[in-house]
């Protein structure tokens, strides 16, 4: 690639999950990284939807209600009953 | 093979984020390989640079990689299934990318025609250029290359990016291959 | 602090899993409840919106995965079709409850398209030199302290910002950032193509984004 990164700050915030994706073909992938080079505020925003996708993935799981819990045990005692007794 | 990565502080990629073991007990750094599931790391390779190559590049830390064959040739980088650090180039420091910004900038007045004077002196220049030295000297790089091409096509932009590698391997005194 | 999903290791071979499903193994049941049950009302929430109705429509699956463990082919994953069950159900049980058909739910793209980050923030089109460049940049986050991002103020203003997503935003952002599910798996659970699925989650991901800076960058 011999000219300038033409790609705008407006148009790397849009696709920037597509490049998290592999999803951008080769010369779009080397256009994106080369602005990201050059640009402060959209190497921060990579940054930032890095951390926002990190983050989601610390967001707690919550332990199953007991009483959900008791029920799905008990339903599933009983289909196990009702299977064995078909075979 | 030997080759050249620019790294974000702490030798972290400054794409994927990927942290790129140090070398220790005077030895090379772990390698880091790309997987072919792993689309953070891109899935075709660990990328690298020639001396040509620094200039699309720039930024914080300068490193010495080595790189596990088959390494492929690509426009402006180099491919490999691994890579791992080598040495740090120590001479590519704040004061180096200021002086690059410098003389870039200088080459710019020297050259243009299309008044791209203006931005190289909003971003890299005095105080507005030292507050992000690494930033800018990167910045520089492109607003050069579209003066260049302003002046005189393509063929000026291939000249401005080899005056740009030829300060950097004189400066860091790196070497080819 | 424990991620958000935690698959039991016991469950992770899909054949030994459904194998002693089969068996009535209610061990194995167990685990499978504690390891999706959490995930799985995530999702059913984005598509119901009442908690109560959320559970019915997750035991419901469980139940439903139950009489249909024996004519299960692997063709998909255990966990993919496990969370077909439950976005058919869930779809199912909006519509009767709102008595209309959920459109959001069923369009095939993407909820209204247009810009995930505001049109302000950019120089216009008309500027002379910059048009479309940032007018002034994005924060640098690498610089924050890791406890700034932990805090449980960060957590509950990102939970909440999933919880307040389009359903199929929701769901795509909790199966793959929450859930682990690779862009397949999503793809095969949701019904999805690979390019919906990535613009539901590019949409949802730069929600969170915009969340997490009015959290982190208010002054101390």
């Amino acid at each position: 690639m011999d000219g300038p990164a033409e790609i705008r700050c407006h148009q790397i915030v849009e696709i920037v999950t597509d490049y998290f994706e592999g999803a951008l073909d080769e010369a779009d992938r080397t256009r994106f990284e080369m602005h990201i080079v050059v640009c402060r505020g959209c190497e921060n925003y990579l940054q930032q939807m890095r951390v926002a996708a990190a983050t989601a993935e610390d967001v707690p799981a919550e332990e199953p209600d007991p009483q959900q819990m008791a029920e799905l045990v008990d339903a599933f005692r009983g289909w196990k009953r009702r299977t064995l007794e078909e075979r | 093979m030997l080759a050249y990565k620019f790294l974000r502080p702490g030798a972290v990629g400054p794409f994927s984020a990927t942290p790129w073991p140090a070398p220790a007990d005077g030895g090379p750094g772990a390698w880091v390989r790309a997987t072919a599931g792993d689309r953070a790391l891109c899935a075709a390779g660990v990328h690298a640079c020639d001396v040509d190559d620094l200039p699309f590049w720039m930024g914080e830390e300068l490193w010495r990689v080595e790189l596990e064959d088959p390494v492929e040739r690509r426009r402006s980088k180099l491919v490999a299934p691994a890579g791992r650090l080598v040495a740090r180039v120590g001479a590519w420091d704040e004061a180096a990318a200021l002086a690059f910004m410098d003389a870039t900038v200088d080459h710019i007045r020297e050259t243009d025609t299309g008044g791209y004077m203006t931005e190289a002196e909003i971003f890299c220049v005095g105080d507005a250029g030292r507050s992000d030295p690494f930033g800018n000297a990167a910045l520089s790089t492109m607003i050069a290359v579209e003066a260049a091409e302003r002046a005189g096509g393509l063929d000026a932009v291939r000249a401005e990016r080899r005056r740009q590698a030829a300060w950097l391997a004189e400066r860091l005194r790196l070497t080819s291959g | 602090m424990t991620r958000g999903t935690v698959v039991d290791p016991a469950l992770r071979d899909d054949a030994e899993t459904v194998a002693a499903l089969r068996d009535g193994d209610e061990a194995v049941f167990v685990a499978l409840v504690r390891s999706y049950q959490s995930l799985m009302l995530r999702v059913a929430r984005g598509y119901v919106r009442d908690s109560r109705a959320a559970e019915d429509v997750v035991q419901e699956t469980w139940l439903a995965m139950l009489d249909g463990i024996h004519r299960f082919e692997a063709r998909s994953s255990l966990k993919t079709w496990l969370f077909r069950i439950l976005v058919n159900r869930s779809i199912t049980r909006a519509m009767k409850d709102r008595r209309q058909i959920p459109f959001s739910a069923l369009a095939p793209d993407d909820e209204a398209g247009g810009p995930t980050v505001d049109p302000d923030r950019f120089l216009p089109a008309d500027h002379p030199r910059f048009a479309g460049h940032w007018a002034a940049y994005p924060a640098d986050w690498s610089a924050l302290p890791h406890d700034r991002l932990m805090s449980r103020e960060t957590m509950a203003a990102v939970k909440d910002a999933i919880e307040q997503l389009p359903e199929r935003q929701r769901a795509v952002i909790a199966l793959r950032d929450i859930g682990g599910f690779s862009p397949e798996e999503v793809c095969a659970a949701l019904d999805l193509s690979d390019g919906n699925q990535r613009v539901l989650l590019h949409r949802a991901r730069a929600r969170v984004r915009a969340v997490l800076e009015v959290v982190l960058e208010v002054e101390a």
